[in-house]
């Protein structure tokens, strides 16, 4: 388990991260959400030792520098175009390899699975930037390592390298291994991680599964249709719960089905449609950073 | 040993190493070829006992100069591409990743020194067999000398690495590389007069030199406590820097 404690980081007078604390698990995807701005990088390189700054994070009870090799502990993408624009793409990760004490024969395996193996011998300056971001996951998983911290990774793939990475993310963590991944494609994150970390202003805003997460936001709520629908209306509302009519019958908001399915029956009222209306991961996420966005025009608006 | 065959492979990897390599082997083959070729007073050049002593001395400064380029590309090319990330992350102590460029650009340094003085060697044997100049027993510079050239000709490039690491510029390195030798230590020589001996590159120049009024002990001694200063200042640096 990865368990951040109290990472703080300052550039001059500005705050980026203030006191962040979190976990990720073994055996999950954690996604890792937040505007931008947040501090999503500046937490993942305050992770990896990159950045300077308050706090410690360990990997399995030890610091990353207590380890012999780094490499085989926590792979990184921090930055898709991290490489050397006319060093060709295999070279490059022989150079990652060899300086992480890596067989070589893991350069051709990681190449292959990243589905670079036959552009593996250009310079990766003319690469798109959907396969920067695939040598970028190579560089990451050439040390097999146990933990992944990808920065962004979707970013410029296609849909059929969104699906795989998706994918091979989930297989990752199925494996045993813990995957910490930003990304702005909610819906993805939605698809891929078991457990969700968000942030807004360099805080810690939540830190729980998805479903809780889902659960939880203002935003899920649910509809009922009912024979009486003034009596269903003022019952629901006599006991404070937020009602909006909506396609001919109300949404419920702040209640579970449980809860409208007995005030109905209690009321005597017969209930024609019951049914659960989840917010999306997007809605909850505006739910819960609608305080925290810096870079906005539109607060908390879909 | 990982990391320096790692180090080394960066350095081998990128074209403008063979670049500055051509120009190594080229440039002073050439200059000393032409130093020889040029020769218009035959019976004077006879009596030179110090040509062949110049030829190694200028050569190699003019490779050390070439090779700090190398060192700034090394270390420069980490930060302007970022792949200093990598290079960090992939150790527990990101010194160790100074300590091993640094040793392997020493290291390629010395080996492509003493091709490229070897080449201006023969050159100046070939050209004067070509002008059919029986030259005077040459001098040739002491131990001690050839020491005092290696060690000025590993400063130039250790001086190149440090101010590359502590400035994390591109730019600013090759700048500083290719004005403060030329033009900033001798304009300093009108304000520090014979103060101007303890500047990096006049002590080196300094040091290497076959003749000079400066006594070698004091160049060397300001060459070691630059090294020494500008290792910890970059050591510190790095350590307490973000990567970058």
């Amino acid at each position: 388990m990865i368990e951040a404690q109290h990472l703080t980081k300052r550039y001059r007078k500005k705050v980026a991260l203030q006191d962040v604390s979190f976990t990720v698990e073994t055996g999950k995807v954690t996604g890792f959400l937040g505007p931008n701005g947040a501090g999503k990088s500046t937490t993942m390189r305050l992770m990896l030792g990159l950045d300077n700054g308050g706090g410690t994070t360990t990997f399995d009870d030890k610091t990353l520098n207590s380890y012999h090799r780094p490499a085989e502990v926590v792979g990184m993408l921090l930055e898709a175009k991290a490489f050397h624009p006319t060093r060709s793409a295999r070279q490059h990760l022989m150079i990652l390899a060899q300086a992480a004490g890596i067989a070589r024969q893991r350069v051709d395996e990681v190449l292959h699975e990243v589905g670079l193996q036959d552009v593996a011998g250009k310079g990766p300056g003319k690469y798109s930037l959907g396969m920067s971001q695939r040598l970028g996951i190579a560089a990451a998983i050439l040390g097999k390592p146990k933990y992944l911290l990808l920065d962004e990774p979707a970013n410029g793939l296609d849909p059929e390298g969104i699906a795989w990475l998706r994918s091979f993310l989930k297989s990752y963590a199925e494996q045993g291994n813990g995957v910490l991944v930003s990304s702005h494609l909610l819906s993805e994150i939605a698809l891929m991680a078991d457990n969700v970390i968000v942030i807004g202003k360099g805080k810690l805003i939540a830190s729980t599964s998805i479903a809780d997460m889902l659960a939880k936001s203002s935003r899920s709520s649910v509809f009922v249709r009912a024979a009486t629908m003034s009596k269903l209306q003022k019952t629901l509302q006599a006991k404070d719960l937020h009602v909006q009519p909506q396609d001919n019958g109300l949404l419920v908001s702040g209640a579970s089905m449980d809860d409208v399915g007995r005030a109905a029956f209690g009321a005597g009222i017969a209930v024609l449609e019951l049914r659960a209306q989840s917010a999306t991961l997007e809605q909850a996420f505006l739910d819960l950073t609608a305080d925290s966005t810096e870079y906005s025009n539109h607060r908390g608006e879909l | 040993m990982n990391l320096l065959l790692a180090e080394l492979r960066k350095i081998v990897t990128i074209r403008a190493f063979y670049f500055i390599l051509a120009i190594i082997i080229v440039l002073p083959v050439g200059l000393m070829a032409l130093y020889v070729y040029g020769i218009r007073d035959v019976s004077k050049a006879a009596e030179n006992s110090m040509v062949l002593a110049n030829v190694i001395t200028n050569a190699a400064g003019l490779i050390a100069t070439l090779l700090s380029f190398i060192a700034v590309l090394s270390v420069g090319h980490e930060y302007r591409y970022n792949t200093i990330l990598y290079a960090f992350s992939s150790v527990n102590n990101r010194l160790k990743v100074v300590l091993a460029k640094l040793v392997v650009l020493l290291l390629v340094g010395l080996v492509i020194t003493a091709m490229g003085v070897a080449l201006a060697v023969a050159a100046f044997y070939i050209g004067q067999s070509v002008q059919g100049i029986a030259a005077a027993t040459q001098t040739m510079p002491s131990m001690l000398q050839y020491g005092r050239i290696v060690l000025a000709g590993l400063f130039t490039i250790a001086l190149a690495f440090f101010v590359t690491f502590m400035v994390r510029s591109f730019a600013f390195a090759i700048a500083f590389v290719l004005i403060v030798p030329s033009t900033v230590e001798p304009l300093l020589t009108l304000v520090l007069k014979e103060n101007t001996r303890y500047l990096p590159y006049t002590a080196t120049g300094n040091a290497a030199a076959l003749n000079t009024t400066v006594p070698y002990s004091t160049s060397v001694l300001v060459i070691v406590a630059y090294t020494v200063v500008l290792f910890a200042a970059t050591a510190f640096l790095v350590r307490h820097r973000d990567a970058n």
